[in-house]
């Protein structure tokens, strides 16, 4: 009975490994415990079990065989040794060190950064959220973290996530676009479009001294409205600054007669009906006391102001020199006939990172930069358009006719000024007047550099695109001389010619060597 | 520990008087050298020769990768194919001592082969003022030794498991692409993607080292493998004596 069923040992131990790899199969397709993959073990335990139960005998002469003792042997000797392996590696890359040996020290971080960090009290986490698609961007990014890991002690540490396998992680933080770093302290956190040691540090010099740094948004003549979800509505606007740890509030100029004290900046975003000469009142004390202030104003055919004056218009031009023309931009040569767009960018901080990132303006007024006498200002056009658009000022003919014709005489001349700033060197006040609130607005928030612009325009307006400056990095400038043709065929002799034709030399003369020996 | 060195000097003396190694060699030098003097010809007519004393290190790793294997088939499969591996292991050598004797000789062959090719970036830094990144290119060097030492390993293990030269250069070339692709898999952020893609070999290469930075983990990375795969060679040796 017995010796009858040994037979089926053999067939046994072949059911074990096939259904133990059939499972395996089955988990890599499936992903998941399931019950046919229970089923699997459960068959591939019993046939196992079964098979020794059937026949110890043979399991007992095959483990005292000396395959079986030098192979058992040198199978622990090798899961040690790996084993050391693993814990050595794994020691090291948890507290990796790093020599920088570059002749410029590029890896390295800049002396400003190193105090900062040796000031830190409390662990900062800096969060990489970058898709697959973003992993050439990810490993430029992850030298550099690393230089924060080791320079802070620990103190500062990184993680990446992947926004599509984690959304809610993602969505927590307030992350819109792939390749966004978020840096963690405690309870704040601010997002970094840009990651760089300018900006890491400032955020975490921001983060190391937490005080609100409120913003607000001008109410009370049909701005934009920041709560607002749809296409015209500002809620990205504010949803992007409460994400660099703004907090976003209303002001009614109306209800109230001077601008509070804690305003880092006022935004103008796009009024219907002009401003009352009071609060333009209003803001010239708040901004005579070094305030900022951001102005996007649509060109009057989008707006309800008729044949009224502008307050404000009058005061940015006079006091400000910069003059919102009656206008609006138009390039027939465009894909978008009826924007403006950027398409060059002005030396300043607001733009210096836009980097070949385009902003684009739909119905927009132009702006002019004059000189105003007697006032102490620097002023800069901040972005320009080609040299095909021009300002359309019979607007009357646009609007009633649909007529758009270039009138040398009459209109306003390429290349425009979509948008510019202005500081008053004497009471530090600081200006943006852009001649469009639609591009900042959620339909356009995403597209191109619309959204960069904007933040970046508030940053500098309340002084917090630069808390820190880094020590610029000396770049050594190399520059290869051009060789003569001479030494350009000395090179190619050498390098062509000489060196593998001598390897081939020597072999053939060893070949020969040896073959009259033979 | 003599007995190293004299089968690493035996073994070195051998690349010498190998057809093998002159062509793996004068085949290696060609590609560079065109690859060099196109980059500076062309660079001539477009006025920008970058002043990177890397340029031909990018195609050598690529070359690198069938060089290893096919300097390495032989070493122990061929002894053992002809017979003299029995020689050898009846002789008073260790196991451990004949595997890294094997793997130095071969080791000392490449890093001569790969000293000459010093001499693009010391024409590079001829031309430039003033002068090229020195320190950029020890770091990629160094990093181009310990590459290569543990892709030779890998190709000494290999060698130790089989009879036939030509199964050992596929089985290298295929273990080699398999950790030069491997980290592709671990594009996602998790922990396995992080284990995955620090088992890749070429990303220990390109990410720091290549750069110009000594990563500590990557130096330790080259020198486990290397050591892992003669551990496994020695171990692989050995079992011939039982199996």
């Amino acid at each position: 009975m017995n010796g009858d069923l040994r037979r089926w040992v053999p067939a046994a131990y072949w059911v074990a490994v096939v259904s133990l790899l059939a499972s395996a199969a089955w988990y890599v397709v499936q992903r998941s415990i399931d019950v046919y993959l229970q089923i699997g073990i459960a068959l591939a335990l019993v046939a196992f079990i079964g098979a020794i139960a059937l026949d110890p005998a043979r399991v007992r002469r095959a483990l005292r065989t000396r395959q079986t003792r030098y192979g058992s042997n040198m199978l622990l000797m090798t899961a040690a040794f790996v084993g050391i392996l693993v814990v050595v590696n794994y020691i090291v890359y948890a507290d990796p060190a790093r020599w920088d040996l570059t002749e410029d020290q590029q890896y390295s971080l800049a002396p400003e950064t190193k105090l900062i960090l040796s000031q830190l009290q409390q662990p900062v986490t800096i969060k990489g959220f970058f898709t697959p698609n973003m992993a050439g961007a990810r490993d430029n990014v992850r030298p550099l973290l690393d230089q924060y890991r080791i320079e802070s002690d620990g103190l500062v540490d990184y993680e990446f996530i992947d926004p599509l396998e984690n959304p809610i992680a993602a969505d927590q933080y307030g992350v819109t676009r792939d390749g966004t770093l978020v840096v963690v302290a405690g309870e704040s956190s601010e997002v970094l479009s840009f990651p760089n040691e300018r900006d890491i540090t400032s955020a975490l010099v921001r983060l190391a001294n937490p005080g609100e740094r409120k913003v607000y948004f001008l109410v009370g003549h049909g701005e934009r409205d920041i709560n607002e979800n749809g296409e015209a509505g500002y809620s990205q606007v504010s949803d992007a600054l409460q994400a660099k740890s703004y907090s976003v509030e209303t002001l009614n100029l109306i209800a109230q007669a001077e601008v509070p004290q804690d305003a880092l900046a006022v935004i103008i975003a796009g009024p219907l009906v002009p401003l009352g000469q009071e609060e333009v009142d209003a803001l010239d004390r708040y901004l005579s006391g070094g305030g900022s202030l951001v102005v996007l104003e649509e060109p009057t055919l989008a707006t309800r102001y008729g044949d009224a004056e502008d307050p404000l218009a009058t005061y940015l031009e006079q006091r400000w020199g910069l003059r919102l023309n009656d206008d609006l931009v138009v390039d027939l040569n465009s894909s978008l006939p009826l924007a403006g767009i950027g398409m060059q960018y002005a030396s300043h901080p607001i733009t210096e990172r836009m980097g070949n990132l385009t902003a684009y303006f739909p119905s927009a007024r132009s702006i002019e930069v004059i000189p105003v006498e007697g006032a102490n200002l620097s002023q800069v056009g901040l972005v320009r358009t080609g040299d095909n658009a021009w300002g359309e000022r019979d607007l009357k003919g646009f609007s009633e006719e649909s007529r758009l014709e270039y009138d040398p005489e009459q209109d306003t001349q390429a290349p425009l000024v979509l948008a510019a700033a202005a500081q008053d060197q004497d009471s530090g006040a600081r200006l943006v007047v852009i001649g469009d609130s639609d591009f900042a607005a959620n339909g356009d928030y995403f597209n191109l550099g619309n959204g960069d612009l904007f933040v970046n325009s508030v940053d500098w307006a309340a002084r917090q695109e630069k808390l820190i400056d880094l020590t610029p990095k000396p770049q050594t400038q190399r520059f290869v001389v051009p060789p003569s043709i001479r030494t350009l065929g000395l090179i190619f002799l050498s390098v062509v010619i000489l060196i593998p034709g001598g390897v081939v030399a020597s072999g053939v003369s060893v070949w020969w060597r040896r073959r009259r020996r033979l | 520990m003599r007995n190293i060195w004299i089968i690493a000097g035996r073994e070195l003396r051998r690349y010498f008087v190998s057809p093998v190694a002159y062509a793996v060699a004068a085949m290696l030098y060609l590609i560079l050298g065109v690859i060099f003097f196109i980059n500076i010809y062309f660079g001539l007519q477009t006025g920008q020769i970058n002043p990177d004393g890397r340029m031909v290190m990018g195609p050598m790793v690529t070359i690198l990768l069938f060089v290893a294997p096919a300097l390495t088939m032989r070493l122990i499969a061929d002894e053992a194919r002809m017979g003299t591996l029995e020689l050898l292991l009846t002789a008073p050598v260790r196991d451990w001592e004949l595997v890294v004797g094997k793997w130095l000789g071969v080791f000392g062959f490449m890093v001569g082969v790969i000293a000459v090719t010093w001499i693009y970036p010391l024409i590079l830094h001829r031309m430039t003022n003033p002068g090229i990144d020195q320190g950029v290119l020890i770091t990629a060097y160094l990093g181009l030794v310990l590459l290569v030492g543990s892709m030779l390993a890998v190709g000494v293990f290999v060698s130790s498991l089989f009879d036939n030269p030509m199964a050992a250069f596929f089985t290298t070339l295929a273990i080699l692409l398999g950790l030069w692709v491997i980290s592709g898999l671990g594009s996602g952020a998790g922990t396995a993607s992080e284990i995955i893609r620090y088992l890749g070999i070429v990303d220990h290469y390109y990410d720091y080292l290549y750069r110009g930075i000594i990563n500590l983990p990557d130096v330790v990375y080259f020198l486990s493998l290397t050591s892992l795969a003669l551990f496994l060679g020695t171990q692989a040796v050995e079992s011939r004596r039982w199996r």
